[in-house]
C-alpha cells in the first residue's frame, strides 16, 4: 500500500525531536524565570555546557554509558511487555558480588586488565540474570506483577548489598560503608585523566551492537518480538511463550548488571552506592524513547545523560532542584508515547495520499 | 411521504492505514422504514455504520439527524441523539445478568447504590412495551444467541433510541429465532423506529425491507424501493458479476487416512457441552468440509484438532499419532497448518512486519537457521517468494501488517501456513470479510492441495457456496454431532443442507455411511 509506513515513521521520529525540543524550551524558560541565570547562560549550560570541556563531556559520558546498558536491557523486557524493573536493585547489587571476588579471592590479583574486565562483567552478568528471575518468576508462574515484586525488590537489594558489603570485604578505614580502591588491573581506565570518560565506552558500544544482534538477528530474539506483539498468535505458531518471557528478563537483568559493572568501576574509585541510582529505572525511559529497539538506545540514552547532566549542572550554577531532571524526561516521554500527537495532521497527509491515488485510478480508467 | 430520521451525505472514510472504506456515500432512514443495507464482503457496511455510531471518526461528509447537522463522537454521543446498534459481535458482560447489562451504565437509584428492583421493573416494563420477551434476572452466559440479541434491543430502545442499527443480526441466528426477530423488528417499524438492517441473505431483505441501498468498495451502487428490485437486481449491485464461483476439480482420489477422530468430546468452563462423541476421519487427497450453523462445535473441533484447547476425551490421531496431551508446537511439527477465524488474534501480530510474521511458525527449522541466529538472507528470499507468489499486496517486506488490507493480510497467514508442507490443512472461515480475488485464491489453492500435493483439508465454513464449491466431502454438524454426511456434494442443495442444518432431519448412521 501506498508509503504509508514511511509517514508513519517520519512523524514518530518529529514527535521526538519535537519532544526534545520543547522539553528543553520548557526547562530554559523555568530556569530563567525561576533564578537569575540569563538566556544565553542558561542556553549554555543546557545545550552546549557538556561539550564545553573535557571534563563536561566527560561527565555526560559517566551517565550516557551505563545508560547504554540498563537502556538496552530494558528494551528486552519492555519488548514483551512486562515491568520487571529489577534493573535498579541490579546496578547496586551486582558490583558487590564483584567486589568480592576482586578482594576476597586472589584470582584478579595479577591477571591483566581485559581480563579482569570480562571477569567482571562476568560476575556482575550473571548476578543481574540471576535476580531478574525473581520477578520474572513471580510473574510467569504465581501471576504476581511484576513490577510490584521488582520495586520491592529494589528496596531489599539495596540493604542487601549494604549488608553483604559491610560483612564481607568493606574497607574498614573508611568512616563511610565502601569498598577498598580498585586496583588498577581491575576497573575501567579513563581515557582523559581526571574525567568520568572510561574505557567502559567500548564494552557500552559492544553491548549495543551485542543487543542489536539478539534483538532483530537471533532466533530468540525474534520469538521475544513475536511473543510481545501477540502472545496469543505466538503460541499458535508453536512459540513456548513463557520461556521467551523468561529469556527476555534474564537478557534485561544481565545487561543491567553491566550497567551496574561499569558505573562502579568505571566511576568510582571505590563501591560507594547508599543509595539507588536510577539508572535502572532511567534504562525504561531509554528504552521507551528508543522505541524498545536497541539499535536506537546510543541516541536516546545521549538525550537522556543530556538532560542528567544538565540537571546537575544547573544544580550546582543556578541552585536548582536536581529534580528537574525529571520532568524534563516527563515531557519527552509524553510526547514519546502520546501517539495521537499530531495524528490530525498525519492522517491529513495519508487520507491525501489515498484520495490522490483514486484520483488518479479513476483517471486511469477513464484514459 | 415519511419523516426522515437520519441522512449520512457524502460520506468517505479512510482508514488510519490509508484505506479508503467508504466513498461519497449518501445514505438515509425515514420514520418507519426497514431500510437494508447490503454490499459483499469488506463493502464497508459496518464501516459506514460505526461512524454513525460513533465509532470512526468521518473523514469527509455530513450526518443529519432529524434535519439538524450532528457531530457524533462516541456511542454514548450516539444514543444520547438517538442511534443505537447492535453489533456484528455484541458487546455483554457473561456474568452479570440480563437487567444489569441492560441498564450499566444508567442504574436507576439513590446515589451510588444500584436499586435491582426497579431496575428489574423497568426492564420488564421495557420488554412488554416492545414485545421483546427476556428474563431480567437470568444471567446473559445462559441466553441463547437470540435472546441476547433482544437484551440488545432493550438496551438501545430503554434509552429512546429512534434508530436502530443492526449489523448482520440473522448470521448468527436459527430460522425460527429468525422468524421471531422479523415479527418484533416489523413491531418496531409500525411504531415508528427506523431501523438499519445489514444482512448478506437477499430473501431476508426481500422479507422484510422497504427500502435498499446497496454498496460496492465502499460506494453505493444502488438503491430503491424494494418493490422495483429482486434478488437477481440486488446481487448485480453487489457483485456486479455472477456471484457463484466456479472451481473446475478432478474427483478426489482419497488415499491413506490422515486425521481419525474418535468418539471426542470437549466442555467448556461453564459446563456447556459443545462436542458430542464426535467420530469422523479425513484422507489425503480429500478437501472434508463441515457445514452448520455457527456455534454448533466446529469451531471448537478445528481448535482442539491445532492444540489450542484441549479436548475433554477421545482420540485424535494425527498421520497415525494420537495428539492426546501434544503441545500446539508438537502437532504442528506433525504436519498440520491452520487459518484460524480470528486472523487478527490467532494469526498475526498486527505491528510486526510481514517479514516476521510469514516467518513465525520457521524459526527452528533448520534451513532457516544459523546456530542462535536467523539466517536473514534465506528468509528474506522465502518472504519475497510468497509475496510474489501469493500476490501480497504490500510496499516490502518489512511494513507492519496492520498497514495491509484484510485480503492481503489474510495472503501473509496463507503463505506461511501453505509453505510447510503440512499435509493436513485445517481452516475455518478462510475467507470471511475477504476481497473476491483473494477469496477465489484461497478457494482454488485448496483444491490445488488436496489434488497435487495429496494434502487433506479440513474446512469449516459456514458461507455455503464455499462449502458446496470446495469440499469433496460434506459433513453437517449440529449440536456438536454430526447430522448428514453427503459423499456426492454435487448433488446438494442448500434447501436439503438447511434442513441438517437446523437440526429439523438428522440422517441415521447407515444413510451416512462410512465417515472416515
Ligand atoms: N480499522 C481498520 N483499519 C483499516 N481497514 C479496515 C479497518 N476496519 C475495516 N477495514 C477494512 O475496510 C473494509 C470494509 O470493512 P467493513 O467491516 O466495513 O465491511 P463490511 O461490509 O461490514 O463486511 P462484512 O460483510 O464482512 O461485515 C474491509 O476491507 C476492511 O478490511
Ligand atoms: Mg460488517
Amino acid at each position: 500500500m501506498r508509503k504509508v509506513a514511511r509517514v508513519e515513521t517520519a512523524f514518530e521520529v518529529f514527535r521526538i525531536v519535537v519532544g526534545i525540543i520543547l522539553a528543553y524550551i520548557i526547562a530554559i524558560l523555568i530556569t530563567i524565570s525561576v533564578t537569575d541565570t540569563s538566556l544565553q547562560v542558561a542556553i549554555r549550560n543546557f545545550m552546549f555546557g557538556p561539550f564545553t570541556s573535557k571534563r563536561r563531556f566527560g561527565q555526560l559520558m559517566g551517565k550516557y554509558i551505563p545508560y547504554l546498558f540498563s537502556g538496552c536491557g530494558m528494551c528486552f523486557i519492555y519488548a514483551c511487555n512486562r515491568f520487571n524493573l529489577i534493573g535498579e536493585g541490579i546496578v547496586n547489587m551486582s558490583p558487590i558480588f564483584a567486589c568480592m571476588v576482586m578482594f576476597g579471592t586472589p584470582l584478579m590479583t595479577n591477571l591483566p586488565i581485559v581480563v579482569n574486565q570480562i571477569i567482571m562483567l562476568a560476575v556482575c552478568g550473571i548476578t543481574g540474570g540471576l535476580l531478574a528471575l525473581v520477578p520474572a518468576f513471580a510473574r510467569e508462574k504465581l501471576g504476581a506483577s511484576e513490577m510490584v515484586v521488582s520495586i520491592v525488590m529494589n528496596n531489599l537489594l539495596l540493604y542487601l548489598s549494604q549488608y553483604f558489603l559491610k560483612v564481607s570485604v568493606a574497607d574498614r578505614t573508611m568512616s563511610q560503608l565502601a569498598s577498598p580502591i580498585h586496583p588498577a588491573n581491575m576497573r575501567f581506565t579513563r581515557i582523559w585523566p581526571n574525567t568520568n570518560f572510561t574505557t567502559a565506552i567500548f564494552y557500552g558500544i559492544l553491548g549495543v551492537i551485542l543487543a542489536s544482534i539478539i534483538f532483530f538477528y537471533s532466533r530468540e530474539g525474534q520469538k521475544i518480538r513475536l511473543v510481545g506483539a501477540n502472545r496469543t498468535f505466538a503460541e499458535c505458531c508453536g512459540i513456548n511463550s513463557t520461556r521467551s518471557l523468561y529469556i527476555a528478563q534474564i537478557i534485561g537483568g544481565v545487561f543491567a548488571g553491566w550497567a551496574g559493572c561499569v558505573d562502579t568501576f568505571g566511576l568510582y574509585d571505590r563501591y560507594l552506592y547508599i543509595a539507588l541510582t536510577n539508572i535502572g529505572m532511567d534504562g525504561l525511559i531509554v528504552a521507551v524513547i528508543a522505541k524498545k529497539q536497541p539499535i536506537f538506545v546510543p541516541l536516546s540514552a545521549f538525550v537522556m545523560a543530556m538532560i542528567r547532566t544538565a540537571a546537575v549542572t544547573l544544580n550546582t550554577s543556578a541552585d536548582l532542584p536536581i529534580e528537574f531532571a525529571t520532568m524534563m524526561q516527563a515531557i519527552l516521554v509524553l510526547f514519546v508515547a502520546a501517539e495521537n500527537f499530531m495524528g490530525g495532521w498525519k492522517n491529513k497527509i495519508i487520507f491525501g495520499m489515498t484520495e490522490k491515488q483514486k484520483a488518479a485510478e479513476k483517471e486511469g480508467a477513464a484514459a | 411521504m415519511a419523516k426522515q430520521l437520519l441522512k449520512m451525505e457524502g460520506i468517505t472514510k479512510i482508514y488510519d492505514n490509508g484505506f479508503m472504506a467508504n466513498e461519497d456515500v449518501t445514505f438515509e432512514v425515514a420514520e418507519g422504514e426497514i431500510h437494508a443495507l447490503i454490499g459483499e464482503n469488506g463493502a464497508g457496511k459496518t464501516t459506514l455504520m460505526k461512524m454513525l455510531f460513533g465509532l470512526e471518526p468521518v473523514t469527509h461528509g455530513k450526518i443529519y439527524i432529524d434535519g439538524e447537522e450532528a457531530h457524533i463522537s462516541n456511542p454514548l454521543d450516539a444514543i444520547a441523539k438517538g442511534v443505537g446498534m447492535v453489533h456484528q459481535h455484541f458487546m455483554q458482560v457473561p456474568n452479570l445478568t440480563v437487567t444489569e447489562n441492560i441498564v450499566l451504565g444508567m442504574e436507576p437509584g439513590a446515589g451510588q447504590l444500584f436499586d435491582t428492583k426497579k431496575a428489574v421493573e423497568m426492564v420488564s416494563e421495557a420488554s412488554k412495551k416492545f414485545n421483546l420477551d427476556v428474563d431480567p434476572n437470568a444471567l446473559i452466559r445462559d441466553c441463547s444467541v437470540g435472546q441476547r440479541q433482544k437484551v440488545e434491543l432493550l438496551k438501545s430502545l430503554i434509552r429512546g433510541v429512534k434508530v436502530l442499527i443492526l449489523d448482520e443480526p440473522t448470521a448468527v441466528l436459527t430460522p425460527q429465532e429468525t422468524k421471531q426477530l422479523f415479527v418484533q423488528l416489523k413491531a418496531l417499524r409500525d411504531m415508528g423506529y427506523g431501523i438499519i438492517f445489514i444482512s448478506h441473505k437477499l430473501e431476508e431483505v426481500m422479507e422484510l425491507c422497504s427500502r435498499v441501498t446497496v454498496l460496492r468498495h465502499g460506494k453505493v451502487t444502488g438503491r430503491g424501493n424494494i418493490e422495483d428490485l429482486d434478488p437477481v437486481k440486488m446481487s448485480n449491485l453487489m457483485v456486479g458479476r455472477d456471484v457463484i464461483m466456479k472451481i473446475d476439480k478432478e474427483p478426489a482420489q482419497p488415499t491413506e487416512p490422515v486425521l481419525q477422530v474418535r468418539n471426542l468430546n470437549y466442555m467448556d468452563d461453564i459446563g456447556r457441552r459443545l462436542i458430542k462423541d464426535l467420530s469422523f476421519g479425513i484422507r489425503a487427497g480429500e478437501v472434508l468440509g463441515i457445514a452448520g450453523v455457527e456455534g454448533n462445535g466446529q469451531g471448537e473441533l478445528t481448535e482442539i484438532i491445532t492444540g489450542l484447547i484441549t479436548r475433554t476425551d477421545g482420540e485424535i490421531y494425527i498421520n497415525g499419532t494420537e495428539t492426546n496431551g501434544m503441545t500446539i508446537r508438537q502437532i504442528r511439527d506433525l504436519g498440520v497448518a491452520h487459518i484460524s477465524e480470528d486472523r487478527m488474534t490467532y494469526g498475526i501480530a498486527a505491528d510486526l512486519s510481514v517479514r516476521d510474521n510469514m516467518t513465525a511458525i520457521y524459526l527452528d527449522r533448520a534451513d532457516f537457521k544459523h546456530g542462535p541466529l536467523m539466517n536473514i538472507k534465506k528468509i528474506n528470499e522465502f518472504v519475497d517468494q510468497g509475496i510474489k507468489d501469493f500476490e501480497i499486496a504490500c510496499d516490502f517486506r518489512n511494513e507492519p501488517v496492520r498497514l495491509l488490507s484484510g485480503g492481503n493480510i489474510q495472503k501473509v497467514i496463507v503463505a506461511r501456513e501453505f509453505s510447510f508442507g503440512a499435509n493436513l490443512i485445517v481452516v475455518n472461515q478462510p475467507t470471511r470479510g475477504i476481497d473476491v480475488g483473494t477469496t477465489d485464491l484461497i478457494r482454488r489453492l485448496l483444491v490445488k492441495y488436496t489434488r497435487e500435493n495429496n494434502v487433506a483439508v479440513l474446512l469449516v465454513s459456514s458461507d455455503l457456496n464455499e462449502i458446496l464449491e470446495v469440499s469433496d466431502r460434506l459433513l453437517v454438524m449440529h449440536e456438536g454431532r454430526v447430522a448428514a454426511q453427503f459423499t456426492d456434494v454435487s448433488k446438494v442443495t442448500d434447501m436439503q443442507l438447511g434442513e441438517y442444518m437446523l437440526g429439523v432431519r438428522t440422517m441415521t448412521a447407515e444413510e451416512m455411511g462410512d465417515l472416515q
